[in-house]
């Protein structure tokens, strides 16, 4: 895994967010190119993660970035940057499959329906503002707690495998994840 | 509008991430519906999930997955595989005036009230992915008491009207209780207003004695 918190890819995030903006201005393919080089793999990694069959993943793979076409005229850089938009969108149709059985349902809210028109150089600082207070705080967990809240994120069984790949009893897993997500939650209030 | 009690980081975390159970899910929309507060930390959560899924080892494109995602978009606006549903035409049980359900549970069945005990009645929903995590409603007349029981993992309630009192706190409309094996509790419907709840379950509730054990059936059925 690299640096979450490495400048390079924040810079590149925000070429991302530019590319999403030039599908929806312009129906720049090559644009799409470059996002579905870079997120593709990225959201294949996820979902296997999360226990995706391969053929499953795929498919949500394919809908995810279509959707990133389909839905790139709502895209708000000023709300969620490409990553954690194009992580939400992935995510969100992780969950309608698996609810699937009746019938798919946008159940979660769009990450940003109805975009607000803000100056561009207003958006660049907030978007550079959200990085650098996302950087900071993550650099600020210690290894152990940075460890512990990707496992939160991307294990089904988060608290056995924290047990297992830390090597922490299971009684003291609890309350590490408590004290890792309180720590990051009071370090991202406190840099607003 | 705030609630006063919310879910845990954990679980706002990993409802953020996706990992939470599609059922556990809807009771923690819910409640972000009714709270800022917890609204805000999602966002938080999210931009947290992003950086970390943006440095995720890269996984294996589907082949060919460029090439075939461009001739989508040539054939012209592509479509979702499978078009949303028409809101709103899930079956439910009959609710007091003035109570509806979240506009989460909208495409989610639930059946007709069954009774459990004196003033307690239960409709569980339908889909097999929400039964595998016990999603349902509980409805309680005032004054009625639950067993005492514990959980064999963690428990996830809304409250979506009236509200309850267990040993640790009084919960209202809005409200988000979330209990684990650790806890043994017996909530009490103390206003004079019915209380309906929407629960989901990670493990099976754990009722002490001969009659929690029958009440088990019941509520499992």
């Amino acid at each position: 895994m690299t640096n979450p918190t490495d400048p390079v890819a924040a810079a590149r995030t925000r070429d991302f967010n530019r590319d999403i903006q030039s599908i929806a201005e312009t129906a720049d393919r090559a644009a799409f190119a470059r996002l579905y080089e870079h997120f593709a793999p990225r959201v294949t990694s996820y979902l296997t993660r999360l226990g995706a069959p391969a053929n499953v993943a795929e498919e949500l793979v394919q809908e995810t970035m279509l959707s990133v076409w389909r839905k790139a005229a709502s895209f708000d850089p000023s709300r969620a940057g490409a990553s954690t938009w194009i992580f939400t969108i992935a995510r969100n149709l992780r969950i309608d499959y698996l609810r699937r059985d009746r019938a798919p349902a946008d159940l979660l809210p769009d990450p940003s329906e109805e975009p607000d028109e803000a100056p561009t150089t207003e958006i660049a600082m907030i978007t550079a503002q959200r990085d650098d207070r996302l950087r900071a705080a993550m650099n600020a967990l210690s290894r152990e707690q940075a460890e512990i809240v990707r496992l939160v994120y991307f294990q089904d069984r988060p608290h056995s495998e924290i047990s297992r790949i830390l090597g922490l009893p299971l009684g003291t897993v609890k309350s590490r994840v408590r004290l890792a997500l309180g720590r990051l939650r009071t370090l991202l209030e406190d840099l607003k | 509008m705030s609630s006063m009690h919310h879910p845990h980081d954990e679980t706002l975390a990993r409802h953020a991430a996706g990992s939470l159970g599609p059922a556990a899910s809807l009771v923690v929309e819910s409640h972000l519906a009714h709270c800022s507060t917890c609204r805000a930390a999602m966002t938080d959560f999210e931009a947290v999930g992003g950086a970390l899924f943006e440095c995720l080892p890269p996984g294996a494109a589907p082949a060919d997955g460029l090439a075939r995602a461009l001739a989508a978009i040539e054939r012209g606006s592509p479509q979702p595989a499978t078009p949303p549903s028409p809101r709103g035409k899930a079956t439910r049980p009959a609710l007091p005036t003035g109570v509806a359900l979240p506009a989460s549970l909208d495409n989610c069945d639930f059946g007709q009230w069954r009774w459990m005990a004196p003033g307690i009645r239960v409709s569980s929903a339908k889909a097999p992915w929400a039964k595998a995590e016990g999603l349902k409603l509980l409805r309680i007349e005032p004054g009625k008491k639950l067993l005492r029981h514990g959980h064999h993992g963690a428990e996830w309630t809304c409250i979506l009207s009236g509200s309850f009192s267990d040993e640790r706190a009084r919960f209202v409309k809005g409200d988000f209780a979330e209990v684990d094996e650790d806890v043994d509790h017996q909530p009490v419907v103390d206003g004079d207003e019915e209380c309906i709840c929407l629960i989901a379950q990670e493990g099976r509730m754990r009722p002490h004695g001969l009659v929690g054990r029958l009440y088990q059936m019941v509520f499992d059925a």
